[in-house]
């Protein structure tokens, strides 16, 4: 009776998890799939890893994807941490809950809508200042920086409400100047959140497909448009292997961002 | 430094500390309202009131964390009042500590010293002579949560000390830790003051706490100095109620001023319905309330004729406190006093009359 009873709630969670994980599942289990039909198995093999890594095209896709989610979220990182600190620090500043709203908007703006705005924004400019000249890389980084900033700016404000400002002044008695104290005390105990911050933002950014689409010209192909461009050609085991390798990839970003903010004992002492 | 400072400085060892006529108000509330104070060079001074008395932003104004909205403070002759904390020659022991969690023991004893131009080798023995100070030198490695209470408390006393500034700040030591390691913490604390004959100026709110080590207590108010003394003077003659209460148990026997004549004053004290005779030192003629207040060890059990103030009430409570017992007694009009007896002296059953009386001497006439 009671076993029946804890049964099915546990059969509803596994039907929930069911629903949200065995696509996924089954898109890294075909990864290792010997035969080149995708809803065929044909055994086990790792074949099609070996080409995803051989095959140029994905290398330069891969490689631009990675340049630019490194460059979108060192920006995103050095404009976020001081809208942060802005946000947690400078107290009921004038202007502070536009502030806080518009740096916050961009998380619930519909994708679609900030990638044609931005892709507008660039037009504009190129027949106004002649810049840029050609979209691509530098366009999307941009793109990247104006969505994932916010991140950074929530994640490090999170982290600084938690911060005993005594700290700082204990820094200040002890003959530190301002900068020496931000230096020594506030950013090192605040680099947690900079990391994680960092982290987001380039999982963010790597994984994007939309906006990047928007903005692009014709010599940037980002490794998400890629496999979306090759899988209306139909689907591949090679894209299997490589959506699996994201995949990983992106997962252990989020894992050391979640472990590094979660490594706040220190701070709460 | 001008020739007529420095002799100042040198001359007036009364007030190696001078605060004048300092005012701070947050948002249109005054937290310090006006405080003048002298501290002697190598003084343990406490700076002893209730929440909201103004003792920490008096201690924050002295540390340089806050601008006083007027009056001035001076160390060791020179006008420190505008000068940033990172330049004054004081430093603080946080009451939460604010030790650094990302330094070891070590790393946070020596974050002052790398401010200065030392060298590493002068460093290093400065953060050894202070471990063994506080008697840490096993723990240099720990960091900050990897320790006890006790040794938190003496690492942030260790990282204060390390700069040998001319006054350490003190803010509330002792009230983080338990009983027992405060007792133990106190003596340690008073004989380092003593051994390093640095200028202690330590806030609490714990009467018990400043009269056990303190040189000289400023019990402030409101934001405004109540009194000033050594903790002797305080106790045995407070000048207000508030000082009287504040230091301990105390009974107030409420007067009427009767009238003064050749240097003595009569009072009818209310509850008991007799007339005492004081030494006039209250002041101008005044005529109107007062109050005698008489500790309850300074209480006695009358056996035959009381000096003064005689008074017969039902006991009502009686605590043994393992040296003495503690008891109230209700007067006829209701009033309660209390009074300490000692443990080898038998104490009557409650419900019973007991007579009390205070010897000359004992109470202080209070006015406010």
């Amino acid at each position: 009776m009671t076993a029946a009873r804890a049964g099915f709630p546990r059969i509803l969670l596994g039907l929930g998890y069911a629903f949200l994980y065995a696509p996924i599942a089954l898109l890294v289990i075909y990864s290792f799939n010997e035969s080149r039909l995708v809803t065929v198995w044909g055994g086990f093999s790792t074949r099609w890893y070996g080409e995803v890594l051989a095959n140029e095209r994905i290398a330069d896709a891969a490689w631009l994807s990675l340049s630019i989610a490194a460059m979108s979220a060192t920006v995103a990182v050095l404009l976020g941490t001081p809208a942060g600190f802005a946000l947690a620090r400078f107290g009921r500043f004038s202007g502070r809950a536009v502030f806080a709203g518009l740096l916050a908007a961009p998380l619930v703006m519909p994708e679609v809508i900030t990638g044609l705005s931005l892709l507008l924004l660039f037009v504009g400019l190129e027949e106004s200042i002649g810049w840029p000249r050609e979209r691509g890389m530098a366009t999307i980084v941009i793109a990247h920086v104006s969505f994932t900033m916010p991140y950074v700016a929530i994640v490090v404000q999170a982290r600084l409400a938690g911060f005993d400002r005594n700290l700082e002044e204990a820094a200040l008695d002890l003959g530190a100047r301002p900068l020496a104290v931000l230096r020594s005390i506030t950013l090192p105990l605040t680099a947690p959140a900079i990391v994680a911050g960092w982290l987001l933002s380039f999982t963010l950014s790597f994984d994007d497909l939309v906006i990047a689409s928007f903005v692009t010209g014709p010599g940037a192909t980002t490794l998400p448009m890629l496999i979306f461009s090759s899988v209306r050609l139909g689907l591949s085991p090679q894209i299997n292997a490589l959506a699996t390798m994201m995949l990983v990839a992106v997962s252990l970003c989020l894992v050391v961002a979640a472990w590094t903010m979660s490594r706040r004992k220190p701070l709460s002492l | 430094m001008s020739r007529a400072a420095a002799e100042t400085a040198v001359s007036d060892a009364r007030s190696f500390i001078r605060i004048e006529d300092i005012a701070k108000s947050f948002s249109g509330v005054p937290a310090v309202a006006g405080v003048s104070l002298e501290i002697p060079r190598g003084e343990l001074f406490c700076l002893l009131g209730a929440s909201g008395s103004g003792k920490t932003t008096l201690l924050r104004l002295l540390a340089g964390f806050e601008r006083p909205d007027r009056g001035t403070i001076s160390i060791d002759g020179a006008d420190v009042t505008a000068m940033p904390p990172y330049l004054r020659p004081v430093n603080l022991m946080f009451q939460s500590y604010a030790l650094f969690p990302h330094l070891s023991v070590e790393g946070n004893i020596a974050f002052g010293l790398r401010q200065e131009k030392l060298t590493r080798a002068d460093i290093a023995r400065r953060v050894e002579e202070m471990l063994t100070l506080v008697q840490m030198t096993s723990f240099a490695r720990r960091r900050p949560h990897e320790l006890s209470g006790g040794q938190r408390q003496r690492t942030a006393l260790a990282r204060a000390l390390a700069k040998l500034p001319k006054v350490l700040l003190l803010d509330e030591p002792l009230a983080a830790l338990d009983r027992k390691l405060r007792e133990e913490t106190r003596e340690e604390l008073v004989s380092i003051q003593a051994r390093l004959g640095i200028t202690f100026i330590v806030v609490t709110h714990d009467a018990e706490e400043a009269m056990g080590m303190a040189s000289r207590i400023a019990i402030l108010k409101g934001g405004k100095l109540a009194q000033i003394g050594t903790p002797a003077e305080l106790y045995d003659r407070p000048r207000s109620r508030y000082v009287a209460d504040f230091l301990g148990p105390v009974n107030l026997f409420e007067c009427e001023i009767l009238g003064h004549d050749s240097g003595s004053a009569v009072l009818r004290l209310v509850d008991l319905d007799t007339e005492l005779r004081v030494r006039d030192d209250l002041g101008t003629a005044r005529t109107g309330r007062a109050w005698v207040a008489v500790r309850p060890e300074r209480m006695t059990q009358t056996i035959g004729a009381a000096p003064v103030g005689r008074m017969r009430g039902i006991l009502r409570a009686a605590v043994f406190r393992g040296e003495s017992h503690s008891c109230r007694i209700e007067l006829p009009s209701g009033k309660s006093v209390l009074f300490t007896a000692p443990a080898a002296v038998a104490i009557p059953r409650q419900g019973e009359p007991v007579e009390l009386t205070w010897p000359p001497g004992a109470g202080v006439v209070l006015t406010e």
